[in-house]
């Protein structure tokens, strides 16, 4: 059986919660939300039914409570009936160091569980017990004591204890432990790690964690992705675009990369337009244009009132893996996704993981994506933008500038396409009021994608005069 | 000297050896003899009982209400007030058992050692 850590997605991660009757260690550095976390499985706890104990050694209960957020606070008061807490702090003026004896404290805890028919427990703090056990090996069996203690009354327990270089106080607590989950805070994002689940599978790896007043939320560093959808096939929404790929699938990945001025957005307003004008819903994400000018073009291009949902994120100081769940929940039910301006997230050191997750999220549910890239060279750029997203691609459509006739002309070239008979050649296009209109081939012109095209039949006849 | 209304008691042999040494030992107390030193040690005897009496009876006053304090601090006001009730449906009459008594209720609510810890510490706040 297994008990919830008080956190939907942390249970997911540690597949299904904590082992009922287990003793789990959450440490972290000061400001890393142990109390906090403890607090929120207790407060989970009570408000499903169960009896919960909360057992400080150190800080006073009053002034943990000042310190919860409002909305914490607010769930303690619904379910106080059922939330009980021993304060040993504040015996420790009234009756000295002899309160942190082992026996002392466990009878104490033995005698709230039984009267109270607790089945939760959170021991926040086990640094005051070093005031009566100075020694190691003293505290190390103190601790093993605790937890069988604790154990043996049928309680599943959480408790917390300072990060020291990398690990917990003592070095000893991860050993007693039957789970370690290890909270960072490095002063802008914070991360949750689960280092041990004895006898029962989970996610490694640092996970997004968000203190809110409510509670605390996990997002993980995976999507969990369930069976993948059957693909049909389906319209880019660029009708000639369409016949130059050759055949787009449902949960295909289509990345447009070009320099600004290529018009990117606007393709991938073609590409949502069509879906929501057959009633299923289209989500525009962009991490570079306004919501505005977006549902303007939309609205240029014939989609006033559809199902097509615009959405700007902005990408300066976000948390990658809360993003992503963002966009999972905001992509549920959708038909077809525009994630535009991926280069704006490319900071952030943990992308990639986002990238490989999401994209293959949108796969494996059959979300036709369209994802913009800015290249920052607008004449011959020889690069397609991240390598992640070229990789995941299944079609890869490269947008570039050409000086043909005195003219900067837009061109586009299937880099890369399902069907083995895409369009090879280059393709010029223009943008208008209704959105992208294909020209036509390029023809007779050498060197395009260098940024210095030639007439074909200039350089054959150079290369006859110069034989001659 | 001998009082006609004086009685004997009886002291074991090593008793009554080991009262002539403490009396040469410390001389400074200024007992005659053996009988002095009996009636010394009774006399003090009677008293630190009297005294102990009279504090058991004022930590027996002042222990619901301490109790309560304590336990309030500690788990909550709804539980002390829980633990003070009960307390104040102890019979009061011996000061002794009365503690007793306390040390039981709160042996449920607080286990064993602390609840002991906490009646001695009230005790002991009365000087005892």
């Amino acid at each position: 059986m297994k008990v919830s850590t008080g956190i939907k997605n942390l249970d997911m991660i540690m597949d299904g919660g904590f082992v009922e009757r287990s003793f789990n260690l959450v440490y972290g550095g000061g400001g890393t939300g142990k109390t906090l976390f403890t607090f929120n499985f207790l407060l989970n706890g009570a408000e499903t039914g169960n009896s919960v104990l909360y057992v400080t050694l150190e800080e006073a209960w009053e002034d943990i409570i000042r310190k919860l957020p409002e909305g914490m606070r607010k769930r303690l008061n619904a379910v106080k009936n059922n939330f009980h807490y021993l304060d040993f702090g504040s015996l420790r003026p009234v009756l000295g160091k002899e309160i942190m004896n082992v026996d002392v404290l466990m009878e104490a805890i033995a005698s709230s569980i039984v009267v109270n028919n607790v089945t939760l427990v959170g021991f926040d703090g086990i640094a005051p017990l070093s005031i009566y056990y100075d020694d190691e090996h003293k505290l190390r069996s103190v601790i093993f004591n605790l937890s069988q203690g604790i154990k043996s009354y049928g309680a599943t327990t959480v408790f917390t204890s300072e990060e020291i270089e990398g690990r917990s106080r003592y070095g000893t607590e991860e050993f007693v432990a039957d789970s370690v989950i290890r909270l960072i805070y490095t002063g802008e994002k914070r991360r949750i790690q689960v280092l041990k689940s004895r006898g029962t599978d989970f996610v490694g790896g640092k996970h997004g964690l968000e203190i809110v007043s409510d509670g605390l939320r996990v997002y993980p560093k995976i999507l969990f992705v369930g069976a993948k959808i059957k693909q049909k096939s389906v319209s880019i929404g660029i009708p000639k675009l369409d016949t130059m790929l050759g055949e787009t699938f449902s949960g295909d990945i289509t990345l447009l990369t070009g320099p600004p001025g290529t018009g990117k957005y606007l393709f991938g307003i073609s590409f949502i337009k069509n879906a929501c004008k057959q009633g299923k819903k289209g989500l525009f994400i962009s991490f570079e244009d306004s919501v505005g000018k977006i549902k303007r073009r939309l609205e240029d291009a014939g989609d006033g009132k559809s199902m097509c949902r615009v959405v700007y994120i902005d990408s300066g100081n976000i948390d990658i893996y809360k993003l992503m769940w963002q966009l999972k929940s905001l992509a549920t039910d959708a038909n077809r996704l525009v994630l535009h301006g991926m280069n704006n997230l490319a900071g952030n050191d943990e992308y990639e993981d986002f990238v490989h997750e999401f994209l293959k999220y949108v796969r494996a549910s059959g979300i036709s994506t369209m994802v913009t890239y800015n290249t920052s060279q607008v004449i011959a750029t020889n690069t397609l933008g991240d390598d992640k997203i070229v990789n995941l691609s299944d079609n890869i459509i490269k947008l570039l500038f050409a000086e043909i006739g005195g003219e900067l002309k837009k061109i586009l070239v299937i880099i890369k396409s399902h069907s083995p008979t895409h369009e090879r050649g280059l393709v010029e296009y223009r943008l208008g009021k209704s959105g992208v209109v294909i020209v036509g081939k390029i023809e007779g012109m050498e060197g395009v994608m260098s940024g210095t095209p030639t007439r074909q039949m200039e350089i054959k006849k150079r290369v006859e005069s110069f034989f001659k | 000297m001998v009082n006609g209304d004086d009685r004997m008691v009886r002291v074991p042999r090593d008793m009554y050896d080991a009262i002539g040494e403490l009396i040469k030992k410390y001389p400074q107390y200024g007992w005659k003899g053996p009988s002095e030193f009996v009636r010394d040690a009774i006399r003090r005897y009677v008293e630190e009982l009297h005294r102990r009496e009279i504090l058991l009876e004022q930590a027996k006053k002042i222990m619901p209400d301490r109790v309560r304090v304590i336990l309030s601090k500690f788990m909550g006001e709804d539980e002390a007030r829980d633990v003070y009730e009960k307390i104040m449906k102890i019979d009061e009459s011996d000061p002794e058992k009365f503690i007793d008594e306390v040390v039981l209720i709160l042996k449920e609510h607080v286990g064993e050692k602390l609840a002991e810890l906490i009646a001695r510490r009230i005790v002991e706040e009365r000087g005892l």
